[in-house]
């Protein structure tokens, strides 16, 4: 058993943690690293937060010129990360102390949340500009919001989308 | 008698009714604002158990009935979530607020 | 050394914690205008609630904020509102925010 181990793993000192960590032999680390790239690519995923459907004028939906304006920004998963950091520092004997710092950072961050965190809140605001960029007429019906999340590992693109149809030219005044 | 103040604070917990909203969604406002009218719609849960939504679909008819013969516009909607006690009693509440806009006689 | 770990913990978890922000929804009302958009000018409203620990009896500030916006625009129509519900997250208590921006016809 101790030999397989052995063969499986070889110990290392790592002069930068100051502590023996296992090395994995190539076939264990190409495996690890193509289930981590799997799982990085197969966690990615999208969350669907709230949907309104606006007014609908038929004419304007069918005849008119769709638009969709899409914003976002990064949201940062601190469970993840924290998570992450504890798997890493395990090794080392630190894992008691970056659970702490995540706890503490937790709590600055108490609070209803839709998605994860983002660092900005007004991201969204320049929906109202771009909207009137789409369709200066202001000639717009079946406007439908929408709040999404895309999810990848500790991080998030948090989106509002706003889907709407513009009336052609001939049929403004 | 020791644990007097843990109870009363469990108690004052249970009364406070915290409210939290949902979400919030407009639509555009009438010049003519003198007819304001309001229906809302509630469901309590016991032990967060709900089996379905159809509490809100009422809203749209109980609104129009107040504005019979007109048109409401300049609606506020508003979804709120209430907390009597964690995990036992919860209750969701969504108000719509407007203005009758009835048509203008024929002169 | 224990103590001065710690030490260098709190302060790393107070420096790097930054204000976050979580947006609920952003919403986008009906456009229905009885002259050209670019005769309507931009108007806006704002409403906060500070929440402690999670409680809070009411949500009126988001009718107080609707009323801001309909009394910046008394004599006219308005149309296309954004509503934008976000909450800025702090310790042990939030700031639900309500902004609105729209058009006014006057």
């Amino acid at each position: 058993m101790k030999a397989n181990l052995q063969h499986q793993f070889r110990i290392r000192y790592i002069p930068l943690l100051g502590s023996p960590m296992r090395i994995p032999n190539r076939r264990s680390l190409l495996r690890c690293c193509g289930c981590t790239l799997l799982w990085g690519a197969l966690s990615g995923c999208a969350v669907l937060h709230t949907t309104q459907v606006g007014e609908i004028h038929s004419p304007t939906v069918l005849q008119g010129k769709r638009f969709e304006i899409k914003v976002s920004n990064i949201g940062f998963d601190l469970d993840t990360a924290v998570a992450i950091a504890n798997a890493v520092a395990r090794q080392s004997d630190h894992a008691d102390t970056v659970g702490a710092a995540g706890e503490i950072i937790k709590l600055f961050q108490t609070g209803p949340r839709t998605g994860n965190p983002v660092f900005r809140d007004d991201y969204s605001d320049r929906v109202f500009e771009m909207l009137r960029a789409e369709c200066p007429s202001g000639r717009i019906s079946g406007l439908v919001s929408i709040r999404e999340t895309a999810k990848y590992p500790v991080v998030s693109g948090e989106i509002v989308k706003l889907i709407g149809y513009c009336a052609p030219e001939e049929d403004a005044p | 008698m020791k644990h007097l103040p843990i109870r009363a604070l469990w108690l004052a917990v249970a009364l406070s009714g915290c409210v939290h909203m949902h979400s919030v969604s407009t639509t555009s406002v009438p010049i003519e604002r003198s007819e304001p009218v309001e229906a809302s719609t509630y469901r309590f849960f016991f032990l967060l158990l709900n089996f379905d939504n159809n509490y809100v679909d009422q809203l749209t008819e109980d609104l129009a009935q107040k504005c019979p013969d007109g048109s409401i516009e300049g609606i506020l909607t508003k979804q709120e979530g209430i907390m009597y006690f964690p995990l036992i009693a919860h209750a969701s509440r969504v108000t719509a607020t407007g203005y009758c806009v009835r048509p203008k006689a024929a002169e | 050394m224990m103590h001065r770990r710690w030490v260098c913990v709190v302060i790393a978890a107070l420096g790097l914690h930054g204000c976050t922000h979580s947006v609920h929804i952003n919403h986008t009302s009906d456009y229905r205008l009885t002259k050209p958009l670019s005769d309507h000018r931009v108007v806006e409203a704002q409403g906060e609630q500070t929440v402690i620990l999670g409680f809070v009896k009411t949500t009126d500030y988001v009718d107080g904020a609707f009323d801001s916006l309909k009394s910046a625009c008394p004599d006219g129509t308005l149309t296309g509102i954004q509503t934008r519900y976000s909450t800025s997250h702090n310790f042990l208590s939030w700031k639900n925010i309500i902004e609105l921006k729209g058009y006014c016809s006057q």
